[in-house]
């Protein structure tokens, strides 16, 4: 087990470090932090101040390593608009965040999933045709499109739905759904052809000339097969659910991360930028992380090194 | 990582050549194909084709519905606040979302597949360094790295220009270079090499054509998710800016007036959607004749 | 709550009452008043809550009259005359003096008696002017670069320099007893009044600032007299404020103001009509009719002492010559801006100036004619050559921001000028001093009843305009001094008809598009009525929310 995690937890470090660096040069580049913070006209001994208490006289490599280690502690500096370390701001984001996107990644394996596997087994009937052409149609609607329609539909003619804020389940609805909805047409795509390609598979033939109910060849020999793309889709679908909900939370003025960071993008924040650009890509380095473990679990011959891919 | 794994489950194809396409032409292929014709040739003859000019501001006919006819001028899709046609923005809009987006995905493809088959080429650290690379391009969704980058380096078209032209060079190169290693394990490239052949030659000449149908069918992948991606900058308020106009920006706009007059917000939504739609459309038919043609 | 709880909670504050705090009868009642919530587009544009930082129509939603209160107040549910206010009664001792008697018993809402030692604080340098000298008529410069926050107590740059805008020359506040307070100037000037009722001369308590953390801590929940008191602050997001039972004024009639922030319009107006908010601010004036088909709802408003102006920067070489500057404001038909995106709703003031100058109010100026042949003409004399002008732009701030350049821009290029819009996303990127820095939009208010309270203010040597190094005329500048100085109200009116006609005809520093207005939709069942500013009045004499 060791030596199937011990490569993947370095290539984790490493991707982790090189966003770090990304970060780094990226605030490096945008110009002299000194002047950027205190102005061009400020006295020139407040900015030889600053920039001794913030080490840029130092080479550049020490620069990095005394950057390096302040993200390391999780100190990412202050918010150029809030006065508050970057990282308090972020965190206290994630929460409604947090609302949004984990119901739509329950909605979204949900409906992907039985969606995916009603089409596989009545393929080429009526509910696979609905299936594949609505999981087509999702893939294409952009999400704050689908977002405005919902609204149009629910919240402005109908009244149904608030069209946006943050309180009560009822705020919670639609960007729900516009976020679980997109992302269940391409889960239920994938969930058909790999259910399609496993349902071909002689094993099945066998279990099915064996006389086995149809429920128990599903749940007990056709979908663990079928678990290695899902499960990479899973992985994947924590990035699109983190993307998505910037333009998602926009449209439903949810006072989530993807809102503060298109705020902070316009005023520049740079400290609250990089500070969602490293909880994002630890967080999905974690998720690869996990789908890489659930790999080794589902399928011995990866973990003991076998079959490399 | 599980990125390699991945690109293996979207189904990429091993390169094979087209055959046995024609034959397989369904009815909503050739729409899409027709669509994608007629969104082609609206970019290209959009000056000519325009009624009037984007910019031509008429106070007296604000927020015309579609089909009004106001005795002057003729509004076929209707006016916005300012009395604009709406026709005419969105046939502009339509030429530089459509560019912006067949010009990055080649932009990308081609800055994709010349890094993968560096890194085939001279394997060790610049391979290393190229998928490092690569994993960390994977380890942040797309549209974060761009709003972080604008964060940096500020917002506007050409930004949106830069950042297009990179979106899924990971997925080009990590593509190019497995396939590379592939093709060189083969004989005719060895037998290109011990000819002489200058490395840049065999990789032009020989590799090059041997894999384009893969590299085709992951543009039409890539494509769509462009289109979306200056569509979802612009709508921010971060991509194309006024007096310019693309789609995502109409449909920006038109959200302030969702309720008075849907249709500025519909119409480009709707190219958006058909467009995105038609290129997936090929893209699978184009996919599906390759897995027929191994067959 | 329970029974009990209520019980154990009214204990609590029958305790405090004991203290000679809260009087017991408001508590008791406290049960039956309603709370609501505001939809606006912004709460604050710099995230803080300090009346001398967050100097903005949007602050003035917030601050007044529910948070901040002046000595001098205004009837901001009448037509904005001046009334008492934390003062009961001032009086002149000479042409630089002014002596305040102080509203007894009136109470912070950390519980303290207002006195005299409160208002010296606040008009002293610890919280206002820091280490700036009065009267020197040197220009302070800020705003152009985000702002810094010491850590500690030390306000950042902006508060002094704004202070300093506000009182140029002011010395000091005597303390006279308890409840007596003299206001000194070092030059004589017959508006000091007007400038202690303005927009940043608001009481804090001096003990609610010592026993904050930082400076930061206290621009977030500063302790004020107003009747509701903040409650919960998340910026971006939305600002809580609750009843202050001891106010001075009356009972609050409301338990709880809840300002939510919904930069977009259209998502203010559904959440109004489906129930989730009560009040929606800065609606456009396209989504009037739509909003009042349904009988539940109402929109009001309308003008506001606020007008919208353009304003150019002279060192843009292009703009240098004043011929240019001219033929923009030439080439602006208001008229139609004012008809086809206000839907007639507001109008096409007489330049930077309000009838509510009295004396000093010039009835014979206007805006310059629009008259696109005189503004090609001077076009063509200066020279031009279609050098593009730069327009630098906010995405909506002001309501019709976008459409409204936009069609300037077509209304310039008929006369053959080429101004180009270039997008920003926030104010310092449009104040910046650049190479493309040449036309943006803005707003000035009349903060009292006399020229210096705008023109002087906003464009004059310490004027923000001035500050950010955008305009500078000696003439100009001369009399804008003469003006603060100035007691003799004839000569007033000469040198305000000669800064006009220098600021907005012959070197034009900025020119005035129309009078800004602001309409905000509600639920008919709350009785309120809009005054005429950005300010929304919720105390118990404009308000009314029983169901």
């Amino acid at each position: 087990m060791i030596r199937f995690l011990a490569p993947r937890l370095a290539r984790a470090a490493l991707t982790i470090l090189l966003v770090v660096t990304f970060a780094f040069v990226g605030l490096r580049l945008s110009g002299d932090p000194a002047l950027l913070i205190m102005g061009d006209d400020a006295p020139p001994d407040a900015v030889a101040a600053f920039r001794a208490s913030w080490g840029l006289d130092a080479p550049l490599w020490q620069q990095y390593v005394t950057y390096g280690a302040a993200v390391a502690r999780g100190d990412l500096g202050l918010s150029m608009r809030d006065g508050r370390p970057a990282v308090a701001l972020v965190t206290e984001r994630v929460p409604a965040t947090l609302a949004l996107t984990l119901p739509a990644l329950a909605l979204k394996l949900v409906l992907g999933l039985s969606a995916g596997i009603a089409a596989a087994l009545y393929r080429r009937r009526f509910v696979d045709r609905v299936v594949t052409t609505l999981a087509v149609l999702g893939f294409a609607v952009p999400s704050f499109v689908l977002g405005l329609i919902l609204v149009l539909v629910f919240a402005v003619e109908l009244r149904w739905l608030p069209s946006g804020g943050h309180g009560t389940w009822r705020h919670a609805v639609l960007p729900v759904l516009t976020l679980g909805l997109g992302g269940a047409a391409a889960f239920a795509r994938l969930t058909r052809s790999a259910m399609l390609d496993v349902l071909g598979q002689p094993y099945i033939r066998a279990a099915r000339a064996r006389g086995l109910p149809w429920g128990r060849i599903i749940c007990c020999h056709a979908l663990p097969n079928a678990a290695i793309p899902l499960v990479t889709l899973g992985g994947f679908s924590v990035g699109s659910l983190l993307a998505g909900s910037v333009l998602v939370e926009s449209v439903f003025s949810w006072p989530g991360v993807g809102r503060l960071l298109v705020m902070s993008v316009a005023s520049r924040d740079l400290a609250v930028v990089q500070g969602i650009l490293l909880l994002t890509a630890t967080t999905m380095v974690t998720a690869n992380l996990i789908v890489d473990l659930l790999y080794g679990l589902l399928d011995p011959r990866l973990r003991t090194g076998a079959a490399t891919r | 990582m599980s990125g390699r794994t991945a690109d293996a489950e979207r189904g990429y194809p091993p390169p094979r050549a087209i055959r046995s396409l024609r034959a397989r032409l369904s009815y909503p292929v050739r729409i899409a194909m027709a669509w994608l014709a007629l969104m082609l040739m609206v970019a290209a003859l959009a000056d000519v084709i325009e009624p009037y000019s984007i910019l031509a501001v008429d106070l007296r006919a604000r927020l015309a519905p579609p089909l009004t006819n106001s005795g002057l001028s003729a509004h076929w899709l209707g006016t916005d606040a300012l009395g604009r046609d709406v026709l005419s923005r969105l046939i502009a809009s339509i030429r530089i979302s459509l560019l912006l987006a067949f010009a990055a995905s080649l932009l990308s493809a081609s800055i994709g597949t010349s890094l993968g088959f560096l890194a085939a080429h001279r394997r060790g650290l610049t391979e290393q360094a190229i998928l490092a690379l690569a994993d960390v391009q994977a380890a942040v969704p797309f549209p974060i790295f761009a709003l972080t980058v604008m964060a940096f380096l500020g917002h506007g078209l050409l930004p949106v220009i830069g950042l297009t032209s990179l979106f899924g060079w990971e997925r080009h190169a990590r593509i190019a270079r497995g396939l590379a290693l592939t093709a060189e394990a083969q004989g005719y490239v060895a037998a290109a090499r011990q000819l002489g052949a200058h490395p840049l030659r065999v990789y032009l000449r020989h590799i090059l054509p041997s894999i384009a149908a893969t590299l085709i069918v992951l543009m039409t992948l890539i494509i769509p998710e462009v289109i979306m991606l200056e569509s979802a900058l612009s709508f921010l308020g971060l991509g194309v800016q006024p007096p310019l106009t693309s789609l995502g920006t109409m449909i920006g706009y038109g959200r302030d007036y969702l309720t008075r007059a849907p249709w500025i917000l519909m119409l480009p939504a709707l190219i958006v959607v058909l467009t995105t739609l038609a290129v997936s459309l090929v893209g699978d038919w184009l996919r599906d004749g390759l897995d027929a043609g191994s067959e | 709550m329970t029974v009990l709880g209520r019980r154990a909670v009214l204990g609590g504050l029958a305790a405090a009452a004991g203290s000679g705090a809260l009087p017991r009868i408001g508590v008791a009642r406290s049960e039956d008043r309603p709370s609501i919530a505001i939809a606006v587009q912004k709460i604050a544009n710099t995230n803080t809550l300090d009346v001398l930082r967050e100097q903005s129509n949007v602050g003035e939603r917030i601050f007044f009259s529910s948070l901040w209160e002046s000595l001098i107040g205004r009837d901001w549910s009448g037509d904005l005359r001046t009334v008492p206010g934390l003062a009961t009664r001032w009086r002149r001792l000479d042409d630089r003096t002014i002596e305040f008697a102080l509203r007894p018993g009136v109470r912070f809402h950390n519980g303290d008696e207002l006195t005299s030692e409160d208002v010296a604080f606040t008009f002293g340098r610890e919280r206002m002017f820091g280490d700036t000298v009065p009267d020197t008529g040197e220009t302070l410069r800020v705003n152009e670069r985000p702002t810094t926050y010491l850590a500690g107590k030390l306000p950042p740059p902006e508060v002094p320099a704004v202070a300093r805008r506000a009182f140029p020359a002011l010395v000091s506040v005597e303390v006279v007893d308890r409840y007596t307070v003299r206001f000194v100037n070092a030059t004589p000037d017959i508006t000091l009044e007007g400038r202690i009722g303005r927009y940043g001369g608001e009481i804090a308590s001096q003990r609610g600032f010592r026993e904050a953390g930082s400076y930061l801590e206290w621009a977030r929940n500063p302790i004020t007299t107003g009747p509701y008191r903040v409650a919960a602050y998340a910026p971006d997001r939305h600002l809580i404020l609750e009843a202050h039972d001891a106010y001075w004024g009356g009972r609050p009639p409301l338990k709880r103001l809840r300002f939510v922030e919904v930069p977009e319009a259209p998502a203010r107006i559904d959440g109004l009509l489906s129930g989730e908010y009560d009040f929606a601010c800065d609606i456009p004036p396209d989504q009037i009719a739509g909003i009042e088909r349904d009988p539940a709802f109402e929109v009001q408003g309308g003008p506001v002492r606020n007008h919208r102006i353009l304003v150019f920067d002279k060192t843009h070489p292009v703009l240098a010559d004043p011929r240019i500057r001219r033929a923009l404001t030439h080439a602006i038909d208001r008229d139609a801006i004012v008809a086809a995106l206000w839907a007639g709703r507001t109008s096409v003031p007489k330049g930077l100036q309000w009838p509510h100058y009295g004396d000093l109010y010039i009835a014979d100026w206007s805006v310059p004619a629009y008259d696109p042949a005189l503004a090609r003409n001077l076009v063509r004399e200066a020279g031009y050559r279609g050098e593009p002008i730069p327009y630098r732009l906010l995405p909506n701030y002001y309501t019709n921001q976008v459409d409204t350049a936009q069609l300037l821009v077509e209304m310039w290029r008929q006369v053959g000028l080429n101004v180009e819009i270039h997008m920003k996303e926030n104010t310092q990127q449009v104040m910046e001093r650049s190479a493309d820095r040449a036309l943006r939009d803005w707003s000035n208010s009349a903060l009292f009843n006399d020229p210096v309270s705008s023109l002087v203010a906003q464009h004059g040597p310490n004027g923000q305009q001035q500050q950010i190094g955008e305009y500078a005329n000696g003439e100009f500048n001369r009399l804008c001094l003469e003006l603060e100085r100035s007691t003799d109200q004839s000569r007033r009116r000469s040198i305000f008809h000669r800064l006009l006609t220098i600021a907005e005809r012959e070197d034009p520093a900025y020119t005035v598009l129309h009078q800004n207005a602001t309409f905000t939709a509600k639920r008919k069942a709350i009785r309120w009525r809009a005054s005429p500013a950005f300010a929304m009045d919720f105390r118990s004499g404009n308000c009314d929310a029983r169901a």
